[in-house]
């Protein structure tokens, strides 16, 4: 019994640490323009963001922006359009290590126009 | 025969032109198995599109051979311009861009035409700390990217490294990573951007700052002048107005006296032409020196500027 209790206040303590927001999203002929909010508490050790996107068709932006709107390192985007008018797939993969200097709602944000493929993302917040 | 020569001559001619208009790349870089042995370079047309992954970025590909040596020509211009090189894994499109991890798949480089650009990658190193040289502009690149890595790194670090730098697109660049610059710093960018040209496609936002930026000044300036102008204009009125005032306090005797002394007559000659005494034209001169709070005649050209010609003709 003892053992479960610990078991279950570590638990907690360890989710009291880290708040990790996962998601993926099947892209079909999408459009879309999306913000997750991602809450830091002050003194957060990290914001780390782990993305990977297979874009068949289409173009697809990601990128993270501080509670003042500035864009914080990392993100990327893709588009599959070739020179000669045709298309190519194309795949972006993000591994982001951000710490977070200033602290309120941060956002992960995706902007996806006439896009085919799979969005797969992972947003962990290590709080103090 | 002659027509064989000329041809020679045209073909000769083209393949030296495009050659001038190329730079070159070569490397040697060591992959595991799990990557595939091609390299693809990417022209960037802004560094908006430095993490834009697309199949009509790429310029040119090629494959590496069983030594991880690969070597092309690729077109550059006269002006400098920056370029990704850039792996692939087995089985990833060609246009794939792997960021932040042990993996990044990518390193940029500068280059201008004739640039001879040469990459080495060692084994466990990530692809973005590999060497990359050939120019100064590189080098200047990768110190840029090592100060970038530095969280710790201010606005005044980005532009003494634009300052230094003999690259006006490493000097861009460097610039573009600054924010929220203080007027010291300000100040600071607008002479180093002031040493570059101003058509260049790269940072075309950050020459877009500046001008905004000063163009307040250039209004401030401008009110100011304007101030200044009618504060001027507004003094000289009412001079004038006070001036007429007092003016209009002589006798029609004493405006003609003051008529013909300002058309550089004497008292004598002042006497003559009015057919008066001497002695009446000095006390007409010391009422209107009075009126007219002056001392001396030197003093009444300063009214004859005001006043304009018209009295003193009248007179």
């Amino acid at each position: 019994m003892k053992k479960l209790l610990f078991f279950l206040l570590s638990l907690a303590a360890f989710q009291a640490k880290a708040q990790v927001i996962k998601g993926s999203i099947d892209l079909k002929d999408s459009t879309i323009t999306r913000s997750i909010p991602v809450e830091v508490a002050a003194g957060a050790k990290s914001i780390k963001f782990t993305v990977k996107v297979y874009l068949a068709l289409g173009e697809l932006s990601v990128s993270l922006t501080d509670p003042n709107g500035k864009k914080a390192s990392g993100g990327f985007s893709l588009d599959t359009r070739t020179k000669g008018g045709g298309n190519a797939p194309s795949k972006g993969e993000l591994s982001a290590d951000e710490t977070p200097k200033i602290p309120g709602t941060w956002k992960f944000n995706i902007k996806a126009k006439d896009a085919n493929g799979t969005f797969n993302y992972k947003i962990e917040v290590v709080e103090p | 025969m002659r027509r064989h020569k000329l041809l020679l001559g045209i073909l000769l001619l083209i393949t030296a032109c495009s050659y001038g208009q190329q730079a070159k790349l070569s490397g040697h870089v060591i992959l595991d198995t799990s990557w595939a042995r091609k390299f693809y370079v990417s022209r960037l047309p802004g560094f908006d599109q430095m993490f834009t992954a697309s199949r009509a970025l790429i310029i040119v590909e090629g494959d590496i051979d069983t030594a991880g040596n690969f070597s092309i020509n690729f077109p550059a211009g006269k002006n400098e311009a920056l370029y990704r090189l850039h792996f692939i894994r087995k089985g990833d499109p060609a246009s794939t861009l792997i960021i932040g991890s042990r993996d990044v798949n990518h390193v940029f480089f500068i280059a201008k035409q004739a640039d001879e650009i040469h990459f080495k990658k060692q084994q466990g190193q990530p692809v973005s700390q590999s060497d990359i040289s050939g120019s100064k502009a590189n080098s200047e690149l990768n110190a840029l990217f090592k100060l970038a890595e530095d969280d710790t790194a201010g606005n005044n670090a980005f532009i003494s490294i634009a300052d230094k730098s003999t690259s006006p697109l490493a000097g861009l660049l460097a610039i573009s990573h600054a924010a929220g610059l203080n007027d010291k710093q300000k100040e600071w960018v607008h002479d180093i951007l002031a040493r570059y040209n101003q058509h260049t496609a790269y940072g075309a936002h950050i020459f877009q700052e500046y001008t905004i930026s000063n163009e307040w000044k250039l209004y401030v300036a401008g009110g100011i002048l304007f101030v200044i102008a009618l504060a001027i204009y507004g003094y000289r009125f009412y001079k004038r107005k006070a001036v007429l005032r007092i003016w209009r306090e002589l006798s029609q005797r004493e405006m003609d006296i003051v008529g013909l002394i300002l058309s550089g007559k004497s008292n004598k000659e002042v006497a003559l032409t009015l057919n008066i005494e001497l002695s009446t034209v000095k006390t007409h001169v010391n009422n209107i020196y009075a009126k007219l709070g002056v001392s001396n005649r030197k003093d009444l050209d300063i009214y004859k500027d005001l006043i304009g010609p018209s009295h003193a003709k009248r007179a």
